[in-house]
This record gives C-alpha cells, sequence and structure tokens, in this order.
C-alpha cells in the first residue's frame, strides 16, 4: 500500500511509529433479560453497588489527575462524576428494572441510549461532544455490573500502539498509559482542547484535527504520527522511517546530554549570572518548568482560565491555582501577568475592527473594574506564599500604573482589615510592549519594581505588522534594528532606575537573542520551559565581553538581513554553533 | 400551594453546557426543596445534570425555575442569581 500523509495541527513534540489501533467506541448492545420478580431486590442492590464502586474509582481518578496535572485539569473528572451520579438516572435506572423486570445491565443502558440520542440530536454543537463522555460513563458501570473487581475495559491496550480516534473523553485520557499508548491522532480538536492539554501534560506525541483520518487508516497496520510537524504518515516508507529513526536519535542524545546538566546555574563562561526562567499557562507546567531548571515562572499566563470557561472563575478558584503554583515553584518567584485579554485572545461576544489597537490587556481590565478586582485580591491573598509578583500586560499610559496601584492599596487596606494574610510588600511590574512603553520607561521605572519586554508584541507594534498575516509575516522579526534599539532602551532606562529588567518572548529562547541581550545586560529570560536546559547550555559558552561587543554592534545596522548576516560571520569566528543549542 | 416560579433569562455566555450545568446542580443540592426547569413547554429535574444539558439551554433563552419546598425562596434567588449572571 501507498504511503498517504495527512496534515493536522501538531500538540506534542517527538515522533512515534507502530501500529494504529483505531478506537471507536459505540453503545454496547445488552441483550434484553428478563428476571424472576424475586429477583428484582437483588438487581436494584447490583445497580447501587455498582453505581458507588464506579464512583469510589472516579473519584481515585480526579485524585490523581488534580496531584499530576493540577486541578485545572482535573475539572473535567468533576464533571463526569455528577454524570455519574445524576439523581434521574439512577431513579429511572430502578424504576426501569422494576417496571420491566430486567437486568440491571439492560435498564441502565436502555436509559444512557435515550439520554445520548436525545443529546446527539441537538444541533448545538458544545451539547453534542458530551455525548462521548456520558458514553464512557456508562461502558464503566456496566463492565462494574459484570464484575466489581474489574477497573476499565475503555482504552486499555496491552501492547504498544498509536491510537487512532475521533476524539477522546477526558476520563480516557486521564487513564492512558504511557507504557503502551505511544501517539495519538484525533479528528477533533485543536491546541487548547482538553485532549491537548492533557496529551501535553503526559508529554506523548500527538496530532489533532486530522480531517478523514478514521476513513484513511481504515486497513492501514502502520503509521508514523509526528507531533512536531503536525502531521500523521500513513504506511510509511523504509526511508522515510530510516529519517524519522535518525531525527530522533539525534535529537534524543542531544536532549539527554543538555537536561543532564539542566539544574545548574545558569552562568556565562566569565562568571555572571542571570536568571533563567519559565512561561507558563497551567499547573502542571510548574512542575515541568522545575525539571527542566527554571529558577523561577517569569510569566504565568491567565487569560486559559477565563477562555476555557468563557466566564470569569470565582476569587476562590484563582486564590487556589495561584497558591497551587507559588507553592510549587517555592523558593523561586512566580510573575502572575493579570488578564491579558483581547488582541488575538478574543473576548466571547464582543467584536472590534482592530482589536491588536483596541480594548485588550490593562485597558479592558480598567473598564471591568468587579473583573479585575477579583483576579487582584485572589493574586493579593495567594501571596502570602511570599514568592509572588504582579505584572501587568499592554501599558501604554502612565495613569494605568496609577490606577492599578490604587485598586491594590485598596485592597490590601481591605485584606488587613480582615486580617487575611498576603505580602504587603508583593512587587508590582509592567510589561513593556508598546513603543510608547519604551520611550516613557524612564518615568515608567519609577512607578513600578521591574520590567518584563515582551518582545512578540513590542515587535509588532514597533514595525506595524501582523505576523499572522500571510502576506507580511515576512516583516515581522525582532532582530530588526529598531526593535533592538528600544529594547536597549527599555534596559538601560530600568537600570538607571535601580529595577530589574527581563524578556518573556521568543526571542529569549532563541540562541541569537539570547547573545543579543546577554551582551545589553539583560537581568532575566523567561521561556517556554523546554528551552530552557539549551539556554543554559548557550550561556555557559559565552563570554560577557563578546555578548556586549555583539549588542553594541547589531544596533548600528538598518536592516534585518544585516544584522543576521553580521552574527553568524561573527559566531563563527568564535566557533559558536548554533544548532548546537537550538531545540529541536 | 407552597411552590415558586420564576421566569429567568440564560446569560451565561455559553449557555448551560456541562460545566455550568454541573455548577447549576451543586447549588441546587444545597436545597432540600424539589426544583424543576421548563424549556419550551419540557420540564425536567433541576438536580439532574443529564437532564438541563437535554434541554440545550443556549444564551439567551428562556427559562422556567421551579422550587417546592421549605427554602423555596432562596433556591429560586440562588440559582436565577447563577442563570443571569454575566
Amino acid at each position: 500500500m501507498k504511503e498517504r500523509i495527512l496534515r493536522g495541527i501538531p500538540v506534542n513534540g517527538d515522533f512515534s511509529y507502530g501500529e494504529i489501533k483505531i478506537y471507536l467506541p459505540e453503545l454496547p448492545v445488552i441483550e434484553r433479560k428478563e428476571k424472576m420478580p424475586y429477583e428484582i431486590p437483588q438487581e436494584l442492590e447490583r445497580f447501587e453497588k455498582a453505581i458507588t464502586l464506579s464512583r469510589e474509582d472516579f473519584e481515585r481518578i480526579y485524585q490523581k489527575v488534580r496531584d499530576e496535572m493540577g486541578k485545572d485539569i482535573a475539572e473535567f473528572i468533576r464533571i463526569q462524576i455528577a454524570f455519574l451520579t445524576d439523581e434521574t438516572v439512577i431513579k429511572e435506572t430502578k424504576d426501569f428494572i422494576e417496571k420491566e423486570r430486567v437486568s440491571a445491565e439492560y435498564a441502565y443502558s436502555e436509559i444512557i441510549k435515550r439520554y445520548y440520542q436525545n443529546l446527539a440530536s441537538k444541533a448545538h454543537s458544545v451539547f453534542i461532544d458530551k455525548s462521548l463522555e456520558i458514553f464512557d460513563i456508562c461502558l464503566y458501570v456496566i463492565e462494574k455490573l459484570k464484575d466489581s473487581k474489574k477497573g476499565f475495559s475503555l482504552l486499555q491496550p496491552t501492547e504498544k500502539c498509536l491510537i487512532f480516534a475521533q476524539s477522546l473523553s477526558p476520563m480516557n485520557m486521564a487513564i492512558l498509559d504511557k507504557k503502551y499508548i505511544m501517539g495519538i491522532a484525533l479528528e477533533m480538536g485543536g491546541k487548547t482542547s482538553h485532549i491537548s492539554i492533557m496529551a501535553k501534560a503526559k508529554e506523548i506525541p500527538t496530532v489533532v484535527g486530522v480531517e478523514n483520518l478514521l476513513h484513511f487508516s481504515a486497513n492501514v497496520q502502520k503509521a508514523i504520527i509526528d507531533g512536531n510537524r503536525g502531521m500523521v504518515i500513513l504506511n510509511p516508507t523504509e526511508k522515510r522511517i530510516k529519517f524519522y529513526e535518525k531525527e530522533k536519535e539525534e535529537i534524543t542524545k542531544r536532549k539527554k546530554m543538555i537536561i543532564a546538566k539542566s539544574e545548574r546555574e545558569a552562568k556565562t563562561k566569565d562568571g555572571k549570572y542571570i536568571d533563567i526562567s519559565a512561561n507558563i499557562e497551567f499547573v502542571y507546567e510548574a512542575i515541568i518548568a522545575k525539571e527542566y531548571g527554571a529558577k523561577g515562572i517569569g510569566l504565568f499566563r491567565t487569560e486559559y482560565l477565563f477562555l476555557s470557561k468563557r466566564e470569569l472563575p470565582s476569587e476562590e478558584e484563582q486564590y487556589q491555582l495561584y497558591k497551587e503554583v507559588a507553592e510549587k515553584m517555592k523558593p523561586y518567584f512566580v510573575i502572575i501577568r493579570t488578564f491579558d485579554l483581547g488582541g488575538d485572545k478574543i473576548i466571547p461576544g464582543y467584536f472590534e475592527d482592530n482589536p491588536f489597537l483596541g480594548w485588550r490587556g490593562i485597558r479592558f481590565c480598567l473598564s471591568n473594574l468587579d473583573f479585575f478586582k477579583t483576579q487582584l485580591r485572589a493574586i493579593l491573598r495567594a501571596s502570602q506564599t511570599r514568592n509572588i509578583k504582579i505584572m501587568l500586560p499592554m501599558v501604554s499610559n502612565i495613569d494605568e500604573i496609577i490606577k492599578t496601584k490604587k485598586i491594590l492599596n485598596d485592597l490590601k487596606e481591605e485584606l488587613k482589615n480582615k486580617n487575611i494574610d498576603f505580602d504587603e510588600n508583593i512587587e508590582l511590574g509592567i510589561m513593556i510592549e508598546t513603543p510608547s512603553s519604551v520611550l516613557l520607561s524612564d518615568v515608567l521605572a519609577k512607578l513600578c519594581n521591574f520590567f518584563s519586554i515582551g518582545s512578540n508584541d513590542l515587535t509588532q507594534y514597533t514595525l506595524a505588522c501582523d505576523r499572522g498575516n500571510e502576506k507580511i509575516g515576512n516583516l515581522f522579526n525582532h532582530y530588526h534594528p529598531a526593535v533592538l534599539k528600544l529594547i536597549k532602551e527599555t534596559i538601560k532606562n530600568g537600570h538607571k532606575n535601580g529595577i530589574w529588567v527581563g524578556l518573556c518572548g521568543e526571542m529569549a529562547s532563541e540562541p541569537l537573542g539570547t547573545i543579543i541581550l546577554l551582551g545589553m545586560e539583560i537581568d532575566e529570560l523567561s521561556m517556554a520551559p523546554q528551552f530552557i536546559p539549551y539556554a543554559k547550555e548557550l550561556i555557559s559558552f559565552l563570554n560577557t565581553d563578546f555578548c556586549k561587543e555583539i549588542a553594541e554592534k547589531v544596533i548600528n545596522f538598518s536592516t534585518v538581513a544585516e544584522v543576521i548576516k553580521y552574527l553568524k560571520k561573527r559566531l563563527k569566528k568564535e566557533g559558536i554553533f548554533l544548532e548546537k543549542y537550538s531545540y529541536v | 400551594m407552597g411552590m415558586v416560579r420564576e421566569k429567568v433569562k440564560v446569560e451565561l455566555e455559553i449557555g448551560l453546557h456541562a460545566r455550568p450545568a454541573a455548577e447549576f446542580v451543586k447549588i441546587a443540592e444545597r436545597f432540600k426543596s424539589k426544583i424543576r426547569v421548563c424549556k419550551d413547554g419540557i420540564w425536567v429535574n433541576g438536580k439532574s445534570i443529564l437532564s438541563l444539558l437535554t434541554l440545550a439551554a443556549e444564551k439567551g433563552c428562556e427559562l422556567i425555575l421551579e422550587a417546592d419546598g421549605i427554602d423555596e425562596q432562596e433556591a429560586i434567588s440562588a440559582l436565577k442569581k447563577f442563570l443571569s449572571a454575566k
């Protein structure tokens, strides 16, 4: 059979080659089994016991997911528990057993089928995708009825395989055994769906959103899942397999060597230290960040909390989450960035002609004070851990800081009056991501405790270029001399006023960026966790003077091409080969 | 006849989807009263998440809440507050 390549959305890195196992769950067909009247009490008891036992199992899985991946992700399991313990379903099943005099298995599957069909018939897709989960529960309870000791027959292969499916429920994702499941390819799903988040947490190569996956793989035995490039290759050729094996070997070798040293400090050859911290979005990433040697969280994005629920998470919920991350990261710091909605992170139900120049970041927060205060109060309460800092996104005017400080002071007063513990000296910093904030950085530095340069947005606003726009995306480049000049100016003004300056855009994790920023005497670099060991490795080979020389030089060029050409030449001369230090 | 009924418009951004429905049930279970919810003439148990989902109550639609029991007034106002929170 011929090789066929299908494309999807890459979720999680690396590749896997193996046997395909198609998972296509169907509601079980349970035969109607009549019972004698005297057997009915026993059936009812069996059913109740199966629900109780299943519930205990689900609670255990919930605990496990919560401990391993954090409360935010475990929430998916909570909803399944609510399905399982639904009082109407339980009552209807019992009535059915009694009236029809049938086995518990049959009664339960009939009742579930009714709900399943009802939900599947609804036009709105957000209601339909729940049907899968209901399904899981039905299968689970029926297994329990058959054999109370048995756990799951859901998705527990006993041999290594790749799972191909339309979609997977959170429960299935939670119990996936990494030993056997080498890769996942799905027809449905996006980058931020529960599946993708859980696949990342489990570090399983995953591609989602692959159209017609099951159709094309119907008679195929083997495939490659390439989670880096977002491809599924059916019937791969020998040549293709060799290519991947070689790539994997190289990556693994380099990874091992570099990660083995991830615990070390980030120190240049001549002994200058720099803080390397992580950008995260979820609780579990804090654990990964620590494993990769992060000495702090330089950017904890909180929008996911909002966007995943499409509603404001309660103060209590936010407080628990912030505290959990802060405790996990001790003794290192955690910088919580307040909600950065707007721009490409669309506010549901709200439309703007020009969202990147619109109601986003701190602007949105300051005009939704209840919303903003709830978050700040949650952060303040969590700051009892004494390692939290607050950061404001999209600052472009002085009064945005002044207003926020006033709100913070009021909230602090309020907490004090209620005798609630918090960090009185919690640091407040701002993101530098607009040209206006750079030009005013000398003044802004006097109003806050630190700067963190958001190089992606700063580049976009400085070059007036939307990187997502195909026609001009190539103009977007953070090595543009104009952007480099602004970064330098920010660092200089921060230091002049005695505050530290970090950078949390993609530039921080790129070897060229690291070298230039080190030369500009940046204090902190924050990046995706997996880049950290590589950055440390590179830094250990650098001399401060060499970096300074480069930083001096690059801002005097007039085009990106000149900057890159110079850098390549200069690094070659120095004997530094960047390929060694980049991830993949 | 101790029973309270009230009309309420769903303001939740994504409607009464799984997560909000789970939340709704959690609130309903705090009360002793019997709780029912109606959309387009169909009544379901307000303490049953699956039944609530079958209503497919999206943002902007109108529901009738009914509570019957010793804490019916409190139950209605708590649930109404939840559904109409923007």
